[in-house]
């Protein structure tokens, strides 16, 4: 076997692999030992006939064809070994055996992954977010807390006020007629800003039991059903009940019915310690996010149409997944956006080539640093995985087998270390902004 | 011996039906024996005769078989006799001078 290769573009490649007549034969001559126990000849048993006679029954083509077959995979795995190329695609293949008695000349065009000059990646300036916890931020979950345990009284003597718990009836119309979704009876609903349409909540205020409201409101022109945005509606709404939540009075007793500790100041700390990991984890991948940005704005990297069209994939197939989650449907939703599914397609493009460069550089970079992740490390990923999803270790292994086998679990490790690494090795100042600001904005 | 094309038409080959190929036969011949089916009434000389003829090879000996059909059943044939007599039939395995070969409408079938 030679073969030669000619790059087409810098992330496609073209073998020129050829056969040499005698591999060529040594490849036949097995192709008809394995074809010949397929056929029963008179005179002979299954697999023992010579190979003239099968030659004059069956056709020498048959044997030559399943030689190739058999050799093409062979030669071309062979050819990409020998010039260390890795392909990212399925090769497209042409055979030219104008000259059987030359043997055969193959020609595999094949996306490869481009060659990468790395850059700059250590080093790299990143802003770490300070993840101090203030005593607001803790008083907050605390009072999330006592809000969930909160106690409902029906209250009758007042109006509606805001923070109550209302069960009304109401019928929306536009233009006098009622409309999908506006209507409902016996309705329980906390009466805040954020769950109505603005102005909503507003009008049910000083309401009491029995009476009837009519609200006039304005959808925003944002708003999620589309075809109601920036719509006027009238809803008559008719107030059955109403309770003020009581919240319970913050002292050890309360504690110990909502956590296993004893004391509000056991209470508090490990709020505050929930608080501050995960503005800590949201810090890390805050500079990761910085990291990353940074090193893919510093590479200029060709990518190959293939890897970035999967990706495109794979963003739409997850769209669509989480489209039936909520309960839409795929054409509902292409409509909302106005697009067709290649003008989406268009739209994820950019999206899809950014992941496709970060992969590249990761990997790149893992090869550079030789980060190796060893079998202890897969071990423990997938105790996390068992954990993270509530399984056994057992369930989870046998759901990486049939997901494609540990191939993807050892990349998503080497994938974090080669983050961490560039984590430690980055020019790191601290920022003034705490994580929650950062989530806020 | 010297036999031209000519020839070849006007020899005998009424005592032989057919060549065997067989993997027995294909065999024999790295032993320069070649077998072929046979008239049941030929001779062991008309037999030689006719592959020198055919084939134009020296044939040192010919050993003859004479083989008995086999009653078989016909699972085909349950409403009348069921069993079924197969023809008897002679093999004759020739055996040529050393260096000589048979070959079939240009192709050797007696060679692997």
């Amino acid at each position: 076997m030679n073969a030669t290769v000619r790059k087409l573009a810098p992330t496609e490649v073209e073998l020129d692999i050829e056969v040499s007549p005698s591999d060529f034969a040594v490849a036949q001559d097995r192709a008809y030992r394995k074809l010949a126990g397929r056929y029963k000849f008179p005179g002979f048993r299954t697999g023992h006939v010579p190979r003239k006679i099968f030659e004059q029954h069956v056709g020498k083509e048959s044997i030559e064809s399943q030689a190739l077959e058999d050799l093409v995979p062979e030669v071309y795995a062979k050819a990409l070994k020998e010039h260390q190329l890795e392909p990212v695609d399925r090769p497209h293949i042409d055979l030219d055996r104008s000259d059987a008695e030359r043997g055969v000349r193959i020609k595999a065009k094949v996306a490869v992954r481009p060659e990468i000059a790395l850059g700059q990646y250590r080093g790299i300036p990143v802003k770490r977010m300070a993840i101090a916890v203030t005593d607001e931020e803790v008083d907050h979950s605390i009072q999330a807390l006592r809000k969930r345990a909160a106690t409902l009284v029906p209250v009758e003597e007042r109006g509606v006020q805001d923070g109550d718990t209302v069960t009304i009836d109401y019928v929306g119309r536009i233009n006098g007629e009622p409309f999908e979704g506006g209507t409902a009876t016996n309705h329980t609903t906390e009466v805040t800003a954020e769950r109505f349409v603005p102005g909503f909540a507003e009008q049910l205020h000083g309401a009491r039991p029995g009476d009837h409201v009519q609200v006039k409101v304005t959808f925003p022109p944002d708003y999620r059903a589309a075809e109601l945005a920036a719509k006027d509606a009238v809803f008559d709404v008719t107030v059955h009940e109403i309770k003020h939540a009581v919240l319970p009075e913050l002292d050890d007793e309360f504690v110990k019915q909502v956590s296993q500790h004893e004391t509000v100041a056991a209470l508090r700390d490990d709020v505050r310690r929930r608080l501050e990991a995960v503005a800590q984890a949201r810090s890390n991948e805050d500079q990761q996010r910085q990291i990353l940005d940074a090193v893919v704005t510093n590479h200029m990297i060709p990518l190959p149409d293939v890897l970035v069209d999967r990706e495109i994939d794979s963003l739409v197939a997850d769209a669509r997944s989480y489209m039936q989650r909520i309960g839409r449907s795929w054409d509902e939703y292409l409509a909302a956006k106005n697009v067709d599914e290649d003008g989406l397609r268009a739209e994820y493009r950019e999206e899809a080539a950014r992941r496709v460069k970060t992969a590249l550089l990761l990997e790149e970079i893992a090869k550079q640093e030789k980060v190796e992740v060893t079998t202890a490390e897969v071990e423990q990923e997938l105790d996390d995985m068992a954990r993270a999803y509530g399984q056994t270790r057992e369930s989870v292994i046998e759901f990486v087998r049939k997901t494609g086998g540990l191939g993807p679990i050892i990349d998503t490790v080497s994938r974090r270390k080669t983050l961490d690494l560039l984590v430690a090795n980055a020019e790191i100042t601290d920022a003034e902004v705490t994580a929650a600001q950062i989530v806020a904005h | 011996m010297a036999k031209t094309a000519q020839d070849t038409r006007r020899v005998d080959r009424s005592p032989i039906v057919r060549p065997l190929v067989t993997e027995k036969s294909i065999a024999q011949t790295a032993l320069s024996q070649y077998s072929f089916a046979v008239a049941p009434d030929a001779s062991k000389q008309r037999i030689k005769a006719a592959v020198e003829g055919l084939f134009k090879v020296k044939v040192l000996r010919v050993n003859t078989v004479s083989i008995k059909g086999k009653r078989k059943h016909d699972v085909r044939r349950r409403m009348r006799r069921p069993s079924v007599q197969r023809s008897d039939w002679k093999k004759a395995i020739v055996t040529l001078r050393e260096g000589d070969k048979i070959e079939l409408g240009g192709v050797n079938y007696f060679e692997a």
